[in-house]
């Protein structure tokens, strides 16, 4: 194409203004696609401190040019800013220059613009058949013959003004000669707006006859100029062209034996050559075509190429009109081979082309046996927007590959009708077609990701929908994962998987999906750390806290997790040591030490092995970053200082802790989620307690490095934290004070109700007893009955009566309780239960600071 | 039929108060306020549970639930209420019956109730 445009614009009279050295770097520069470049050059020229006129239009004519290269480069979309600023530039310089002796250059360069673009859009319109691709091409090459059109009498006038001058012509103007290769070019390049404006209605209208008559009667005189006007042979093939267009082959013919006789230029004999082919199939002779052909010699050119392919397309039609089936095959495969020769050698437009003649001659034939023209067809068809067609091609050609037991080829052509079912955006439709043909080839190498590009359709279909419904969605990316969960498309479908669970707080199955993505996949680093993301608000979530077959479930779940990434670590006696480990493999085992703390106190002992090789791997170089390093080296000891309080040393997780330069946010609550633990549920000793709280106020120092970074949620739990950590401590008034507003903005959060419910039984205050009976009266009525948090609701009532100084009133309750539900909630709350009937019933040694129970 | 044993229900058990049951009507959770809540303490009554009787049809006889809790049988219930209404009377007792439980059951649990002590025993209305 780019050629093409090249061509177009080189026979513009060059002004001398350029130097011969400016301007072969110029065409170098283009020649090597590098327009930007030269476009850069031209700017800098015309920047130049004392540019004469005439340069200026020289240069400005050449940066025009420029772009035009550049815009016939870019993709379709994205080049009218391009050819805007190649005429505008024309313009510019003609709003100053317009009545210089040169101003023509200006004024024919500023015309050649949309004869470059109207032309393009044209053959882009050949190739989709567009209407609205056609209308664009006539509204740019109307402007084209528009502007061409006035400049003929003006450069006739200046044939003659040139002429009169003589040798007194000032030093800018042009000579005669050039007046007349500009005049001469000038026809050409409206001829040439005419043609292509022919081209751009049906074949047999009056507006293309009309339009290549016009054409015909500007380039005839061309033809018959002396030879060394450089506009003589491509006159020459555009008239051969016009004339076999209007149907006049006889006239046609004739001007071909001449223009052969003269001995064309080598860069013309293919054009030629090609125009010959033409007019032989036109006239029916497929036989002399075919010894044209096969004639050696005549260049080579893409328009020749293409020719060649019609020639094969008539042979075959000619053999199959005659029932020779095996002739008919043979040429199928050779214009099939020509096709194929074309797209490796020629630009798109040309394989377009080439493409558009095989399918119409197989949508016409019973041509349509041999897969690749069908293919070749389909190919067409959807270039043009003909989807149905497509599709249709598609099928038929996997149909002749599976007659064939051609699976591989079936398969391709299938995947293809459903690609375009994609394109056309029915992608209900495409989906449908790539999961049938994944599973009907479920061996096949692409049949994996035919089923996952089924997977995204069905995403997409659901996405359009007014009420989305992802049940489908889910399904197909569960059945990607059943049946190929070995392909890298996998890894993907976890993905997919994991974001759509956790996008519906689903956390366990989202950290599943996630922790099953695997070490080969780029994301495994990442994909771990979300998983572990997932997980900890699964544990985040469990229903009040409860040990429940459910939440042991989880467990198990989270517990496999954990394993699973400790697992991709190197084994102790891989050669290299820690230096054998990736950062991925670092991450995935520092995650799966934190998945492991957090689940529940018996399982320490394994995350600190892990915790240890890991920190082995960093400081062993494994990691290159310098602040990924720090980063690693601080989670990994923060997790140990988790580990070490797991293991119940409180005092060495304090020093590891203080390793640790910047602590990240989530094993730092998982600590001090770890300590408020020991100060809650164990009896330490003194010393202990003081270890603890030492800890305690460390962690509380880091954790406010985060306060920004904290989440809603994290500050609650960081604020819950605080509170049992003044609880244990025995400072139950500032507990209160803490949780009270925590409580009633939480009303629906049943840990920090229950929590503050505590907090006021512990309470010294005799106002608290009755605040803390109103608290757990209401935690009662809200939780289901007889469940687990019932009964607990039930015996702290009736601690708080007790408290109340109703001792009385508690133990009627308790054995009212007890006779309707004799086991009282389970082995534990009954111990409780029938001490704190005891507590109820022995004679008032009562005193108001004890929290009874 | 369920009409009708309404009507001889509310023939025989002209004091009762159809009043429905926790489990059918959602109930008002009172708001907690901290510490302030105490002086709104809600009346003491409600730390005692109701005392649901369900009755229902089996084909091996009725089945007696108490708060859930099955029962062996009316004299198991009888037990039982006997006990709780030594501890507190006050109770309110709700009889649900099924509706195809025969009339006389019915009135027994009603009887059974009144008789171990309780002083308002309702029935559950039918929520349509």
């Amino acid at each position: 194409m780019r050629t093409v445009v090249v061509l177009l614009l080189a026979c513009l009279a060059r002004s001398a203004a350029c130097g011969e050295a400016d301007l072969q770097f110029l065409e170098q520069l283009r020649a090597r696609g590098l327009t930007v470049l030269a476009e850069r050059l031209c700017e800098e020229q015309l920047a130049r401190d004392g540019i004469l006129p005439a340069e200026k239009i020289a240069w400005t004519v050449e940066i025009s040019r420029a772009r035009v290269d550049t815009a016939a480069n870019l993709p379709a979309g994205a080049r009218d800013n391009a050819w805007l600023s190649a005429e505008a530039v024309c313009a510019e310089a003609l709003a100053v220059l317009a009545d210089h002796p040169q101003g023509i250059l200006l004024k024919t360069q500023y015309a050649l613009v949309p004869l470059a673009r109207g032309e393009l859009l044209r053959m882009e319109a050949d190739v989709t058949g567009s209407d609205r691709d056609f209308e664009r091409a006539r509204a740019a090459l109307r402007e084209a013959v528009s502007r061409l059109g006035k400049l003929i009498p003006e450069t006739e006038a200046g044939v003659r003004e040139a002429n009169r001058r003589g040798a007194s012509a000032e030093d800018d103007a042009l000579s005669v000669e050039k007046w007349a290769a500009l005049a001469n070019n000038v026809t050409f390049q409206l001829a040439r707006g005419y043609r292509n404006q022919a081209l751009c209605y049906p074949p047999g209208s009056d507006d293309r006859t009309s339009a290549l008559l016009r054409a015909v009667e500007l380039l005839d005189p061309l033809t018959r100029l002396t030879d060394d006007s450089p506009v003589v042979w491509p006159a020459t093939v555009d008239l051969l062209k016009c004339l076999r267009q209007l149907g006049r082959f006889q006239a046609a013919g004739q001007r071909l034996e001449q223009a052969t006789k003269a001995g064309p230029p080598p860069e013309i004999t293919p054009s030629l050559k090609a125009e010959a082919l033409r007019l032989y199939l036109t006239a029916g002779q497929t036989d002399a075509a075919r010894r044209l052909m096969e004639e050696p010699g005549g260049g080579s050119s893409a328009e020749l190429d293409l020719a060649a392919v019609e020639t094969l397309v008539a042979l075959w039609q000619a053999a199959e009109k005659q029932e020779r089936a095996d002739e008919t095959a043979a040429w199928q495969n050779k214009a099939a081979a020509a096709v194929r020769s074309i797209a490796g050698r020629r630009s798109p437009y040309w394989l377009r082309r080439a493409e558009a003649v095989i399918a119409r001659a197989a949508g016409r034939g019973e041509g349509a046996g041999n897969v690749e023209l069908l293919r070749r067809m389909a190919e067409n068809h959807a270039a043009r927007a003909e989807f149905a067609e497509a599709i249709s091609a598609y099928e038929k050609a996997a149909a002749v590959a599976g007659a064939a037991d051609d699976y591989h080829t079936r398969f391709a052509m299938l995947y293809r009708a459903a690609a375009v079912e994609h394109g056309r955006q029915r992608y209900d439709a495409a989906a449908q077609r790539f999961r049938a043909i994944a599973l009907e080839e479920p061996n096949h190498p692409q049949a994996a990701e035919a089923h996952l590009l089924a997977v995204f359709d069905q995403s997409l279909w659901a996405r359009e929908q007014e009420t989305p419904d992802f049940t489908a969605y889910i399904a197909l990316l569960e059945e990607h994962l059943n049946q190929w969960p070995a392909s890298p498309t996998a890894n993907q479908a976890r993905w997919w998987l994991g974001q759509w669970r956790e996008s519906r707080r689903q956390w366990l199955s989202a950290g599943q999906a996630y922790a099953a993505v695997t070490l080969a996949d780029d994301r495994f680093e990442e994909a771990t750390t979300v998983a572990t993301r997932a997980y900890r608000r699964a544990f985040e979530h469990r229903p009040g806290g409860e040990q429940t077959a459910d939440a042991l479930q989880r467990e198990a779940a989270i517990l496999t997790a954990a394993q699973s990434f400790a697992d991709v670590a190197p084994s102790a006696d891989t050669a290299g040591g820690p230096r054998s480990w990736t950062p991925a493999q670092v991450t995935a085992v520092s995650a799966a030490a934190e998945l492991l703390l957090s689940l529940s106190e018996t399982h320490a002992g394994p995350a600190n092995d892990w915790i240890a090789a890991a920190t082995a791997a960093v400081e062993s170089g494994v990691i290159t970053d310098e602040t990924a390093r720090r980063e690693l080296q601080s989670r990994l000891f923060t997790l140990l200082a988790w580990a070490r309080l797991r293991q119940g040393d409180a005092a060495e997780a304090a020093q590891t802790l203080a390793l640790a330069k910047q602590p990240p946010l989530e094993p730092l609550l998982g600590l001090a989620a770890e300590a408020a633990r020991w100060s809650a549920e164990s009896a330490p000793s003194r010393a202990t307690r003081e270890e603890l709280a030492a800890l305690s106020a460390t962690i509380e120092k880091r954790l406010a490095r985060h306060a920004a970074a904290l989440t809603d949620e994290q500050r609650v739990a960081v604020e819950v934290l605080r509170s049992r950590a003044l609880l244990a401590a025995g400072e139950t008034e500032a507990a209160i004070a803490r949780l009270r507003p925590l409580a009633e903005n939480r009303r629906n959060d049943a840990a920090i109700q229950q929590l503050y419910g505590d907090a006021l039984l512990a309470g010294g205050a005799k106002e608290h007893a009755a605040a803390a009976l109103a608290q757990w009266r209401l935690i009662q009525k809200r939780s289901p009955p007889q469940s687990a948090r019932w009964f607990t609701a039930r015996l702290n009532v009736a601690k708080a009566l007790r408290r109340s100084g109703q001792p009385d009133t508690a133990a009627a309750l308790i054995r009212y309780t007890q006779a309707l539900y004799p086991e009282l909630g389970g082995e534990t709350r009954n111990r409780e239960f029938l001490q704190l009937l005891r507590n109820c019933e022995e004679p008032p040694r009562f005193t108001p600071g004890n929290a009874g129970g | 039929m369920i009409d009708v044993v309404f009507l001889l229900l509310v023939f025989f058990v002209w004091s009762a108060r159809f009043t429905p049951i926790e489990n059918l009507i959602q109930s008002d959770v009172l708001a907690a306020s901290g510490s302030t809540a105490s002086t709104d303490e809600p009346p003491q009554i409600e730390d005692f549970d109701r005392i649901v009787i369900r009755l229902l049809a089996d084909p091996r006889g009725v089945v007696w639930v108490v708060n859930d809790q099955p029962r062996e049988g009316p004299e198991a219930v009888a037990k039982l209420l006997g006990a709780l209404a030594a501890i507190h009377p006050a109770a309110p007792v709700v009889v649900d019956p099924a509706g195809d439980v025969p009339l006389g059951e019915v009135i027994t649990a009603y009887d059974l109730a009144r008789g171990a002590g309780f002083n308002k025993v309702q029935f559950a209305a039918k929520m349509e």
